[in-house]
Parts: structure tokens; sequence; C-alpha cells
């Protein structure tokens, strides 16, 4: 791959970000209450998708059932989240399940 | 510390985004290093380091290294980026109406400086405050706050920050940070069944590529919302 060919990558997909943070932002798109309140929902969509995901191709190699410890985690640091605690809290307690539940499983195994 | 769910008014609403900000940006490290270990393996280093500040995606700039990494072609990395980046006009679509009246250098910098984790927290002090200038000043501190962090924990990433990064638990802070940003939405019903709807869709789609999964699961939520909204008038 020469230089040229990344360089162009990182160009279009830097245009293109631009344009997709860009466009409704400067008005050059009327963006209606309405469809501002879906694309709110559409928001916390991606971002529900991108827990799943992140939870789906979760790997450790040295942990058999990686994948359920990973969702145990993750739904113990939502638990939390919906009790309104801080962003490091629940950071802290996802981590910390993962740490407890991964050495259960190594102990059990 | 402070809350996710009730950022307390302390003094103005650019230092309460900013405040606000900084567990996230903690969060942010291990993913940051991650990048950077990758820009670092890449054989345009330069090149790769500099889509640090013009893609300002870390998901997407993780996603194009690993498609040409893997010799994939120009168009194959540059779509699946910009399959990923898709989402932010639906951030800017939803903040548009805040930033109608604001100058041009503020919605400039408020487009540039876009992202998942402060649109989230804009979106979460919309939920406390009808005063508009305030929310945008609140966005800003936040958005200004991650934006002035990231290229750093990249940079580290490059200059050594593998050991850290490839720790099979790094890779559940970015679930652990944005179930944290989604999870106030789970209280009302129309967030609850939006979030439902865009998990089955993540689950269906999971062998997909990752940009085109959520971008479906976007447009399946923006569906749901929809409906939910009508089903409530």
């Amino acid at each position: 791959m020469s230089t040229l060919a990344v360089v162009l990558v990182v160009l279009v997909v830097t245009v293109g970000s631009l344009a997709f943070r860009l466009v409704p932002l400067l008005g050059l798109v009327v963006v209606p209450e309405q469809a501002a309140r879906v694309a709110r929902g559409a928001g916390v969509a991606a971002m529900t998708a991108m827990v799943v995901r992140g939870v789906l191709e979760h790997r450790d190699p040295g942990l058999p059932g990686a994948g359920v410890v990973a969702a145990a985690s993750v739904a113990v640091g939502l638990a939390v989240a919906t009790r309104g605690r801080s962003l490091g809290v629940v950071l802290l307690w996802g981590l910390a399940a993962y740490g407890v539940l991964a050495s259960a499983v190594h102990w059990l195994t | 510390m402070v809350s996710i769910g009730n950022v307390a008014a302390h003094r103005s609403p650019l230092t309460d985004g900013a405040r606000a900000m900084l567990p996230a940006i903690v969060a942010y490290v291990p993913f940051g290093l991650l990048v950077g270990a990758h820009v670092a393996t890449s054989p345009h280093p330069l090149v790769a380091w500099l889509g640090t500040f013009t893609i300002y995606g870390g998901a997407a700039q993780l996603a194009l290294l690993d498609v040409l990494a893997a010799g994939g072609s120009v168009v194959a990395a540059a779509v699946t980026a910009l399959l990923l980046q898709a989402r932010l006009a639906v951030y800017a679509a939803a903040l548009a109406p805040d930033w109608r009246t604001a100058p041009l250098r503020a919605r400039l910098l408020a487009a540039v400086t876009l992202t998942d984790v402060p649109w989230a927290m804009s979106q979460g002090r919309a939920a406390q405050t009808g005063d508009v200038a305030s929310r945008r000043r609140f966005y800003l501190g936040a958005a200004l706050t991650l934006w002035a962090a990231w290229p750093v924990f990249v940079t580290a990433g490059m200059l050594g920050g593998t050991v850290l990064a490839r720790q099979p638990v790094a890779g559940l802070v970015a679930p652990l940070l944005f179930g944290a940003l989604v999870a106030p939405h789970l209280r009302e019903r129309r967030g609850a069944v939006t979030a439902l709807a865009a998990a089955a869709t993540a689950a269906v789609t999971a062998p997909w590529s990752t940009g085109s999964a959520v971008l479906l699961a976007a447009a399946v939520g923006a569906g749901t919302a929809a409906l939910a909204d009508v089903g409530r008038r």
C-alpha cells in the first residue's frame, strides 16, 4: 500500500466525517424539531448497538466463556448507571465485576 | 464525583461540561492507547497519526487501519470508516435546533468536536435545563476537553501503550462507557423501547461489519422512537 493511497483514504474519511458533522449544524439542511427528536432516538440506538457489539466481540483467550463474563460485567455496569451513578463509578463496578467473575471462572475450571 | 444524570451547576456551564467529561476521559485512555498502538504498526504511521486530528473518531480510524493492514482496498477502508462515522450526522441533526441561533464560529467548533460522549452528555443536560445558551456552553466544555485529550492518548499509545491496550479487560471499557451514557434513557419507556430494538438489531447483525450494523440499528431505533411518539399522541 503506497503512502499516496493511505493519504487518499485518510483524506476521504476526513472530508466525509466533516460533512456528517457540519451539514446539519451549519443549517445547510434544516432539521425540524420532530426530526431532531427522532435523531436523538437514533443516537441512543447507535450507542446501544455499540454496547452490544462490544460485548459480542469481546475476546479473552485465557478465559472460558469470556463472552458471558463480559455480558454479566456490562450488565452490572448498566445496573449501577441506571441508579444515576457517575461514569467513573460505573467503570469501576463493571471492570471489578469482570475481575471477580473471571477469577471465579478460573477457580472453577 | 459528578453524576451522569444530574450534573450540578458548579461555576459556569463551560466548566461544568469540562468537569462532567473528566471521568469519561479516563475511560478513553485504553481506547486511545489501542488506536495509538495500531497507528504505530501502520506502514505509514505519520499519515495514520494525522488522521487522529482530522477524522477524530477512534473506531473509524481503527477500522480504517485494520482494513488496510488486512490487505483491503482503499475503497473498502474508506467505506468502512465512513459507515462508522455516519452516526455523527444523526448526532449533529439532534443537536441542530440548539445551535440555530449560535454564531458561525461556535457552530463550526461544535461540529468539529462532535463525537459520541459529548453528544450524549449534552442530551442529559438538555433534560435538566431549558436554557439553550447554557446547554451550548456545557456541550462545548465537554467536547473541547475530550478534543484536547484524545490526541494525547493516541500519541502515548504510539510511543508504548500496547501492553495496557492489549489487556482483554480493556475491550470492556467502551461498552461500559457507552452503556453508562445510554442508561439514563432506559428510565423512560421511549428510550427503553428504542434501546431494546437497537440491541436486538445489533445481536442479529453480529456477523456484519460494525459500520453497517450500527447504521441499521440507528435506523431501527429511529423508527421505533417515531412509532413511540405516534403511540403517545
